[in-house]
Formats: C-alpha cells, structure tokens, sequence
C-alpha cells in the first residue's frame, strides 16, 4: 500500500485516512487465521 | 465496469461464516503468506453431513468474498456434495472474478478439500487419495526461493 500526500492535502484529509487504515487493518486481523498466532508468539513472523 | 461484481464486494464487507469453531471436525489451511492469501476452513460433521463451517482468510477482497461463498455453497451439504464444488462453481456464484484473482476461488476449493481430507484422516476413514491432490502452493515458496515467484499461479504471469 502507498500513500502519497500532496500540498493540497488537508489536516481533515490525513485524519480521515488515519481513521479509515485503522478501522481496516482492525477488521482484516479480525478475520485473519495468522494474527492471534502472531499476537500470541505462537508464530514469530508472517513469512 | 467496476472492478468487482456486487457480490463480490458484499461477502467482502459482509463474510457469511467468519472465524473459528471449538473442536472442529476437521481443519483445512491452504496458500501462503509470500504469495498473499491465506485461507482455513473449520468443519463440524455429523453424519457426513456438513452440520457447520467457520473460515478466517488472510488475503485480498477477491480471497476473502471466495472463501465467505465456498462456505455458504456447501453448508448443510453432504461431504460427497461438498467435494464436487469447483473453484469455477464459486467463482460463477459471486458473479466472475477478474482473470488474474481466479487463484482465490481454487484456494478456496483447495481449503475445503484439505478440510475434508483432515476430517477422514482424523477419524481413519479411507478415501480415493486421488480425489485429494496436494495444495497447489502451501509452503512451496520454501523449496522454490530461487524463483520469483512463490506458487502455480503467481508463475504464470
């Protein structure tokens, strides 16, 4: 994933995608069969 | 035309059947982490009969909408039924999938496959070993390194 940032990028803008990455990454770990292992140290590392 | 059908865009934000089910029946983890997707499937059988089915996905929208419809199309199905869906089955179901995401809906078949086959080794049934062809791509990255690419599929592009 890329985010590029521009002189016409609001402070709304930058906050609103804060917000938005937050929620996703939030939602896929939820649903990942890795991220409890990971969490746990069941598994050192995703690869 | 948008990228994704409707449907695929629903079971994405909506997955029917996510998350994990206590003393399954039977467990199925396909793909891997290099190559981007990761699916298991979580079975609970009675009677050979496919009583309820959990997955957690790890992977894009294309991999996570496949394995939310693969779960739905063979819940309360029987295991004979369930091991005659195919990856084009799903895929037709979520009304097509880009060419270059078809690998999404074969790990989804594969996941069920290997969830079935754990079911039947689990509990020393036999089976026709050819109905169960190894994974395309489970760890294949480790003995492949040298290549670009991590599974059957990344190869072709």
């Amino acid at each position: 994933m890329r985010l590029s940032l521009t002189d016409e990028a609001t402070r709304e803008e930058i906050d609103y995608i804060i917000k938005s990455v937050e929620e996703v990454v939030e939602y896929l770990r939820s649903i990942s069969p890795l991220w409890k292992n990971l969490e746990s140290g069941k598994i050192p590392h995703m690869i | 035309m948008a990228l994704y059908s409707e449907k695929v865009m629903d079971h994405f934000r909506n997955p029917r059947n996510i998350g994990s089910i206590e003393n399954p029946s039977g467990v199925g983890e396909v793909g891997n982490a290099v190559c981007g997707d990761i699916m298991k499937i979580y079975l609970k059988i009675e009677n050979d009969i496919i009583e309820d089915i959990k997955f957690e996905t790890f992977g894009c929208g294309s991999a996570i909408a496949s394995s939310s419809m693969a779960t739905e199309l063979i819940k309360g199905k029987a295991l004979s039924e369930a091991l005659e869906l195919t990856n084009k089955a799903v895929a037709e179901a979520l009304d097509g999938l880009p060419a270059y995401k078809m690998h999404c809906s074969v790990l989804a078949e594969e996941a069920i496959r290997a969830a079935i086959k754990d079911y039947y080794d689990r509990n020393g049934i036999d089976y026709d070993r050819a109905m169960f062809p190894e994974p395309s791509d489970v760890h294949e990255h480790e003995r492949e390194q040298e290549e670009s690419s991590c599974c059957a599929d990344c190869r072709g592009k």
